[in-house]
Parts: C-alpha cells; structure tokens; sequence
C-alpha cells in the first residue's frame, strides 16, 4: 500500500518541531529566560531570530515555547476528543433520557464561558501553569467532538450491518466502539485537527486575556501576544513566532489528511 | 407543538444549569462585588456594610432563588458597579453582538459552504496540495492577531474605517456595521477554513463508501454522485457542524472584541466577571445558552428535514 | 461553483463599500481621550473608590480647596480662608454655582462635610466636632487640631437636594458630566458659569480602551486625541504626529513582602532581596529610562518628605546577597510572586526580579492573578509569598502612604512591624508642628528602608501622547487627569 505523501510531510514536519522541543529540554542556543542581549535586536549571528522585548533570545524561546504549546493541545485534544467519543456514542445509542441530560449538559458547557471555567480552575488549581490550562480548555472542547460525534454516530447507527450485529447478539460496547467508531473516523479526524487547531488558538487567546500560561516561561501563545504589541518595532518577533504556530498546525493538518487518505485505502 | 414544547423545556434545563453554575462559580472564585469594589482603600468595617447592603451575606441557594424568582418576573437585577438596571445595560451591547456574530456567521456560510463543495469536487493534486496549505494557514492564524493586521492594512493604510471610533448604532447604523464588517472578518477567517476542510474532508469520506462506489461503477457521472448521494449523507455532520460554529461565535467575539474595542457582550462579560458584577454575567450567561440552545435547534430541525430517517434514533 | 463564490465575494465588498460611504457630520467635534478602566463605579464623589473614577471625575467636583499641579492647595469653593487652632473659617466664593444652575450655599457645604464625617467617608473627619452654616461662611471646628487636615478639604461640596449623583452627578468643577454609556464612553463638557478660568476645550469623549494594543492603533488610527499611562514600547511606536509628555504616576512599585511570613520574617532575607535586586536595571531595561528609583514609601512629588539618599542604600551586590542568605540559612530560596496580570508594568517588573534573582541563586516564579483575585487574596487576605504592585496615595498627605505600614492599620497587608515606627506614627499624628511632623515622616521613612520592609523599584513615568498642535497637561503630585488646561495651540 502506498503511504500518502501528506501523511508522511506532515510526520516529519511534527517531528521537526517536537524535535526542536525535546532538543530545549537539554540545549538552547541561550537560556531561554535570559537577557542574552539588546532589547529588539534584529535576527543576526549572535541571535539568529533576534531578541525580544526583553533582550532574549526568540530561537531558544520559540523551540520552548513549542514544546508547551504542543504538549497543551495536544493533550487538550485528546482529552476533548475521547470525552466526547464518549458522550457522542452513548447519546446516539441510547437517546431519550440519556441523550436529553449529556445535551443539556453539553449545551449548559457551551455556553457557559471558557474564560469563567479557566478563573475557577485557575483559582482552585493556582495560577499560570499549563495544567490548568489543558483542564480548562478540554472541559470547554467536549461540547464540539460530542455534538459532531453524536451525528456521527446515528448515521452510522441505522445502517444494515450496525443491526445485523445487533441481531446476532454482539455487546453494545463492542458494536459502538469497534463496529462504529471506525466508521465515524471520517468525521473524528478533521475534527481532532480542527481541534487542535482550535486548541493552538485559544491557548493564544487565554494568554490575550492574561490568564495562560505564566510567565517568563514561553509558549507560543503567550509569546504571539507579547509580539503583537511590539510589530513596528521588532517585526521579526512576530514573523518568527507566527511561523511556528502555523508551521505546528500545519504538520498536524497534514497528518489528519494522510491519516484519511490511508484509512480510505487511497 | 410538541416539538416546541421540547425545546421550551431544553432551554429552561440548560439555563438553569448554566445559571446555577455561575453561581456556583462566582462562590468559588476569590473576591465578591464588595472587595472588587471597594479595592485597596478598604476597611473591614466598610467591607462588611457593604456586603450587608448587597445581601451578600446571605447563603447562595437563597441568592440563587431570589435571582431566579426575579428572572421570572422580569427583573434581571441591578449592576453592582454601575448601579444601574442590567437590562438597560445589556440592551445596546447585545445589539452589537448580535450584529457582529450573524455578520461573521453569514461570511462562513457565503464563502464556505461554496468553498467547500467546489474543493470536494477538486482531484488534481496541486489543487488541493496548494488549497490545503492556503487553508491551513488561515486556521492557524489567532483570531486577534488577524484583527491587528486588518487594522494594520484597512485602517491605519487604506483608511477604509477608522479604529477605536465606533460609531452608534442608533445615529449611524450603516457605519457601525462597516465597523463590525471588519471584525466579523477576523472572527470568520480561521472557521471559514475549518468549515471548508469539515466539508471536504466529510465528502472524501462518503466517496469511499460503498455505496458511492457501486454508483460509482455503474457508470454515474461525478456530478451527480456528487449532488445526490454524498450530499445528503455529508449534510448532517456539516449542519452540525455549522450549528456549532454559531454557537462558538459568541466565545471569539470575547477577544475580538477587546481588539477593536467594540463595545459588545463578549467585552462586558470579561469585565463582569473580573468586577463579580454577576447579576451582569448571569444575564449574559443567559443570552449566550439561549443562542446555543437556538443554534442546535436549528440544526436538528434542517437535519430532520434533509434526512427522516434521524427522527427514528431521537425516539427511541 | 466559481460564480456562486464571486458573487459572495462581490456582494460582500459591495456592503463593505456602501456602509463605508455613509457618514454622518452632524456630530459636534470631540476632544478624545482614551482610558483604560470605565468609570463603572457610581460616581457619588464621596461614595467612589475606583481610582479610575476619581480621576476623571476630579474634572467634575471641587473641594472648599483644591490641589494644584505644584502640590500646593489654593481655595475653590471658597474664596479664603482662616485658620485658628481648631477653628477653620471659610468664605464662600460669590456667585459659585453647581452644574445644574443653583448657586452654592453655606448649607450644601455642611451637608457635604456632615455627610462624609457620618458616613465615616472620610475618615479625618471624625475629628471634626461642629460645622456651621452661616450666610456665606462655613465654620468648621475640630476635636483636636491636626496639621494636615487641609489635605482633607478637597473632599466634593455637593448639592443637598439632589438624588442621582450615582448616576448623573453634579458638582463645581469646570466640567459637567453629560451623560455614561457602559464600556462605551464618558462625555464632559465645559461649564459656562465656572467660577475660574474656563476650560478651552468644549467637548471631551473619553473612550474606554482597555487594551493596550487596541489603544495604540486609536491613537494612530486619529480615533483617540489623547491617552495617558502609555509604556515606553507603546511612546516608541507611536510614530510622529503626538507629543509626548513625561510625568510621573505618583506610586510606590515595590516587590511587597510579606513580613509575617517565614522566610520574609528575617531581616536578612529582606535584605538579601533587596541587594540582590537592580532597580536601575528595571528601569533601564524594561522602561527604557523613564521611571524614578525608590528607596522607600514616598515618591518625589512629595519633594518635602521625599529622601533620595534612601534610593540606593542598597547598592545591588549579588555576593553580599548571598552571603545574608546564607547566614540566614536560606541558601535554596524559592518563592512566589503573585502580580495581577492586566498590569503590564508590574508583570513587566516581575519578569526581570525573577532573572535578576536567579544570579543569587534565588528561585522565584511568578504567579499572574486577576485584580479582583489580588485584592481579596493578597490584599485583604493577606495571603501572599511577595507581590509587585503600585501604591498612590489617597490624598495630599505624606500621611496616606505611610500610615498603612503602621502595625495596628487594617491596610497594613504587609504585616510590617516595628515598634520604633508605630512610635514615630503616633507622634507624627499628634504633632501640630508641620516642621516637627515632617521629620516623624521622614524618620519612619528610613525606618522602612532599614528594616528592608519591602524591595522598593521605583515611581512609574507617567508618559502622555496628545496629538501634535494641543497642548496644556498638567501633571499633580496624585492620581488625577486635569482636563481643564488642555487647549489648541495658535487659537
């Protein structure tokens, strides 16, 4: 079977970048919380992306900050992706009570806003570290996997096999999450990267509103923002850090398509 | 009726779960309207009346029930910072969000939903390779960073609007709606092309179905397998989809619209929240799960109507 | 399918298009300011706390006296005054009026200073034992005399028959409120009958920005006039067509300590922090300059009381800082600093002791709260490791930065305690002779500089843009915008 090219970019564009991260567990070019320089120098020999807003170096804090803004979404993703699996397939499967009470929860989450569920955990939990972060932001992802999934589910549900295997008697765990699931991939993937997607930004966002991830630590989010403020007089700040959020949302982008394209057969 | 009945009964639920968490939530936070009041001048003294006057002493069941009774009664309570109704509050900001949002929600539908069919359509690799990564980088791109670069180019360069004058909406309404155009912009953006790659992505899914195959092999041109078959199955996931999109429309106006400084809910709610004015985010909270409510009705009502056979699993 | 997206397309530049021809002009033309905090408190003047609030208002209300940029306080409501012992007199100025056109009489003024003495509004106040009305003068007569009690004159004179200074408050000053649109804007506007010099500027809108970015492309876009507390980054971006003007913010930024709690119960922890931190550095490196360094709870305005040897007592030595720490047994430090997080400088400030405090080997970590959090937690509940934030004082009075450090005072979140100093208060506060009470201020000042109470940086650089071609801000030695001297030039 032919590998799809874009699943096979997209690895090596992840691992590029989760490469650059685990690399700024052990080196980096300067400490990334450092003064090593000038305020705003310009990318050059001595600081190869320039320095920030405090005379730091972008390279050591962009390969760090990569780390944490990947390691947030992702785990946020997956949290959110499972649970709403979850909730997705019992809905759809059993209706009625169980699928009025988890939408209204559902819906109760939805509009309940994100920045609130992010100052009570931040409050119960302490501020600024990236745990509370991921918690806040997979609480406030379930809603979107599970109402994606739920329809997922009920299409799926009424096919001829789903109640052939029914009628020979297979476990409803077993018929939802190794009969159908697969069959819901094509909904569950793009919606795993669009979550991602989604993740990367609001990780960003929450830093915005201030209530991210602390610093000096880096994050890509937290460093956008601090670039934003900043674009006349260092421009490369922003260029560099946008770069890499879109060069990590990019790989997971791709992945999500050649993961498709493979589960297709294509 | 009975449908109508149902949904009634939806809304009362969820708000209710809503409204009685954000209670739940303010008791949790640190701080009440009267720290966040008085602020550092503070005595303890001062602290306690004040307390005493905004009945904050008494437990949160008897908090929560009156504020409820109130609801029902019209009364939505009073700000504790500006001491004024909430309702006379809220009114001029709703406006400018409901603007804001329907405005970016009509952008996703216009540009994506075309979009969308036109790239499920699309085979030539290059195409798609190009159209993927042009898509991909408009995803990646935060939603207040979209919003400096739209000042940078339409405001300070074109002049086209003129940032941080938002005009009334009573005295100028077609120019706080080419003000809130630009937003709605930098809100759509990054959903038109999450939208486009749910469709296409969903499209390519059916296509390898079976049962598009045997249609396939029977000789049916493209087009129609296109329009016939992998549309009404791709349709169901796409509205929710869409539905989904509506409701998480309110969430990116928060950032937004401190970027513009558009003097929208999303703003208020922000600030509420850091002043414990909760009658205020109460009454947000509200507003926001009606529209979540509405949104998903919407789109189990175009879902039923597309494909009945949905009606049997809601039975059961 | 392509015509289906062109049309969309099209249709959509077309509203763009459309809705941007349309203007209005019938508009009057506003004088701009930006703020960053809405006047979302009531507007009582004796009622509010918001600093953000009153300094705006201070355009709208008036004191018997009121405080001039040079830090001195010259008669408003009244025309003079006298002062004998315990006895104040006062003559109300002819022919004052109120915003809503009714003169001011001797009974509003009690009304006002009986108000805020019974509300405990003021809380000098209580020292007051009779005020009388009587024509046109106004006797106040004190319990006790008091050298600074002037300092507390400047509390509003409001009219007494009137409901709904919450909401649409009246007063004196040279501008009338007109009206409040929540996180919208503010608009003022001159006052014909003021007493002084009318204000050349007739229509101000203060806008509320609370965002820093947002606030820098207003300023750029033409949407905003003017806007105050900018940073040196936001200054330097700024381009031409502003000038700027530097004050100072009238503040104490310091990493607060908390003295009751181990190990910053230990004088040489204190000090050890205190070496180990470069206030030059900060200012240098994060502000670009501008600032003035601090050595203790006073900041240059109050030239009388402020002692600049206090500045660098601590010369920054990082080996003395961990020779203190070793001594103290404290050779592995690690602590929190708690900052709220919608304070750029302070969070600015924070980032730098952390970097700074690593070269002593010490290890903080910063820990970005929300305002209301910082207030009930830190502030009101005392519980905290450090801190950075700002302290401005209230009123004229060296008084209102230095009493809170006093032992028994409920502001006193520190937890500083030192017997010498709740000496030195009590005498301070009971002393009638102001040359005699300066020195009190000053020695309790020392007091808190050797007992390296809290790492004090520095008074923040007030920096104002006002568009090229306005002139007049006035800087006062506490937390208020004067908007009555603004004017255009060549007019």
């Amino acid at each position: 079977m032919k590998k799809s090219a874009s699943l096979i970019i997209g690895l090596v564009l992840l691992a590029a970048v989760l490469a650059a991260a685990a690399v700024s567990v052990f080196y980096t070019p300067y400490d990334p919380e450092s003064f090593s320089g000038a305020k705003f120098e310009a990318p050059g020999t001595a600081h190869l992306f320039g320095t920030d807003n405090f005379g730091r170096d972008i390279l050591s804090r962009i390969m760090k900050g990569a780390g944490t803004t990947l390691f947030v979404a992702l785990t946020t993703v997956l949290i959110g992706a499972a649970l709403g699996v979850l909730v997705g397939a019992l809905t759809a499967w059993y209706g009625g009570v169980v699928d009025s009470v988890l939408m209204r929860i559902n819906d109760a989450i939805t509009a309940f806003p994100s920045i609130l569920i992010a100052l009570v955990l931040v409050s119960l939990l302490g501020a600024g570290k990236p745990g509370n972060v991921i918690l806040a932001l997979s609480i406030a992802f379930v809603p979107s996997f599970s109402r994606v999934m739920r329809t997922a589910f009920a299409t799926v549900k009424n096919q001829d096999y789903i109640t052939a295997a029914r009628l020979m008697g297979v476990s409803t765990g077993r018929i939802l999450f190794v009969h159908m699931l697969p069959n819901t991939l094509s909904v569950l993937l793009p919606s795993m990267t669009i979550g991602f997607n989604n993740a990367v930004l609001a990780e960003a966002s929450l830093s915005y509103l201030g209530i991210g991830v602390a610093p000096p630590a880096a994050s890509l989010g937290l460093m956008l923002k601090d670039a934003q403020s900043c674009l006349d007089l260092a421009p490369w700040y922003a260029i560099f850090t946008g770069g890499a959020i879109i060069l990590t949302v990019f790989a997971v982008g791709l992945i999500g398509n050649g993961l498709r394209e493979e589960e297709g057969g294509g | 009726m009975r449908y109508a009945l149902g949904k009634l009964g939806t809304f009362l639920v969820t708000m209710f779960l809503v409204s009685a968490l954000t209670f739940v939530a303010f008791a949790v936070i640190p701080g009440d309207p009267a720290t966040a009041k008085l602020g550092t001048e503070a005595t303890p003294e001062q602290l306690e009346a004040l307390r005493q006057e905004m009945g904050l002493n008494e437990p949160l069941p008897v908090r929560y029930l009156k504020w409820v009774a109130g609801f029902f009664s019209g009364d939505l309570g009073t700000s504790y910072k500006y001491n004024t109704p909430v309702g006379e509050l809220l009114g001029p900001k709703l406006r400018v969000t409901l603007a804001l949002s329907l405005m970016s929600f009509f952008l996703i539908v216009v540009i994506a939903l075309p979009v969308g069919l036109f790239a499920a359509g699309v085979e030539n690799k290059t195409v798609l390779g190009i159209g993927s990564a042009v898509n991909q980088l408009l995803m990646a791109v935060p939603p207040f960073f979209t919003g400096i670069i739209l000042t940078w180019v339409f405001s300070l360069t074109l002049h086209l609007f003129i940032h941080g004058d938002f005009p009334s909406m009573d005295s100028n309404l077609p120019g706080a709606l080419h003000y809130l155009f630009y937003a709605a912009v930098a809100i759509a953006i990054p959903r038109i092309a999450m939208t486009v790659r749910m469709m296409k992505s969903t499209a390519d899914g059916e296509e390898k179905k079976d049962y598009v195959r045997t249609v396939y092999s029977k000789g049916a041109a493209k087009s129609l397998v296109m329009a016939g078959h992998i549309l009404k199955n791709a349709v169901p996931p796409i509205v929710s989809f869409l539905a989904q999109t509506l409701a998480e429309i309110i969430a990116a106006s928060i950032v937004v619209e401190q970027v513009f400084a558009i003097p929208g809910l999303g703003r208020f709610l922000v600030s509420s929240i850091s002043g414990r004015d909760y009658p205020v985010v109460e009454a947000i909270v509200v507003i926001i799960a009606f529209w979540v409510v509405l949104a998903g009705t919407l789109a189990d009502l175009i879902n039923l109507a597309i494909d009945p056979r949905l009606r049997k699993g809601d039975k059961r | 399918m392509k015509k289906v997206l062109c049309l969309a397309l099209a249709l959509c530049l077309l509203f763009a298009v459309l809705s941007g021809c349309k203007k209005t002009d019938n508009e009057e033309s506003y004088f701009t300011v930006a703020i960053a905090q809405d006047l979302d408190d009531t507007l009582d003047p004796h009622l509010v706390v918001a600093a953000g609030t009153k300094e705006v208002m201070f355009n709208v209300f008036e004191g018997l006296l009121k405080p001039t940029p040079e830090g001195n306080l010259v008669p408003a409501v009244c025309s003079s005054y006298t002062v004998d012992g315990t006895k104040y007199t006062f003559t109300l100025r002819d022919g004052i009026k109120f915003h809503n056109g009714r003169p001011v009489t001797a009974e509003d003024v009690v009304y006002s200073i009986t108000r805020c003495r019974d509300g405990g509004y003021v809380s000098a106040f209580s020292n007051i034992s009779e005020v009388k009305g009587e024509g046109n003068t106004v006797t106040i007569t004190l319990k006790e005399p008091m050298v600074e009690f002037a300092a507390y004159l400047t509390c509003a004179i409001i009219p007494r028959d009137y409901a709904d200074q919450a909401t649409a408050p009246i007063g004196t000053g040279p501008y009338k409120f007109v009206s409040r649109s929540a996180q919208e804007n503010v608009i003022l506007q001159a006052f014909d009958d003021y007493w002084g010099a009318k204000p050349k500027i007739r229509n101000i809108r203060l806008r509320i920005i609370e965002n820093g970015d947002s606030l820098l492309m207003s300023l750029k876009s033409g949407a905003v006039d003017m806007a105050s507390h900018l940073t040196s980054t936001q200054v330097k971006g700024l381009g031409d067509g502003f000038d700027i003007v530097q004050g100072n913010m009238n503040l104490v930024q310091a990493l607060y300590l908390n003295n009751v709690r181990a190990p910053f119960d230990d004088i040489r922890v204190r000090q050890a922090l205190s070496y180990a931190i470069d206030k030059h550095e900060i200012i240098n490196h994060v502000f670009d300059g501008y600032g003035s360094p601090l050595g203790s709870s006073m900041y240059p305005a109050f030239s009388k009381y402020f002692l600049p040897e206090l500045t660098d007592y601590y010369k920054t030595d990082v080996q003395k800082a961990r020779d203190l720490l070793k001594e103290a047994g404290y050779e592995n430090l690690s602590f929190r600093i708690t900052v709220p997080s919608n304070y750029q400088p302070h969070m600015d400030t924070a980032t730098v002791i952390v970097e700074q405090l690593k070269r002593a080997g010490i290890n903080a970590s910063i820990e970005p709260v929300e305002w209301e959090t910082w207030v009930s937690r830190v502030y009101s509940g005392r519980d905290f490791e450090t801190t950075v934030v700002g302290f401005d004082a209230s009123t004229m009075t060296a008084r209102a930065l230095l009493e809170r450090f006093g032992s028994a005072n409920g502001k006193n979140f520190i937890g500083y305690k030192s017997e010498k100093y709740d000496e030195l208060l009590k005498k301070a506060l009971a002393e009638y002779d102001d040359a005699k009470q300066t020195e009190y201020f000053k020695a309790m000042e020392r007091d808190l500089t050797e007992n390296a109470a809290n790492v004090y940086i520095q008074d923040l650089a007030d920096l104002v843009a006002v568009r090229k071609g306005v002139s007049g801000v006035r800087f006062y030695p506490i937390y208020v915008l004067d908007l009555s001297g603004l004017e255009y030039e060549g007019k």
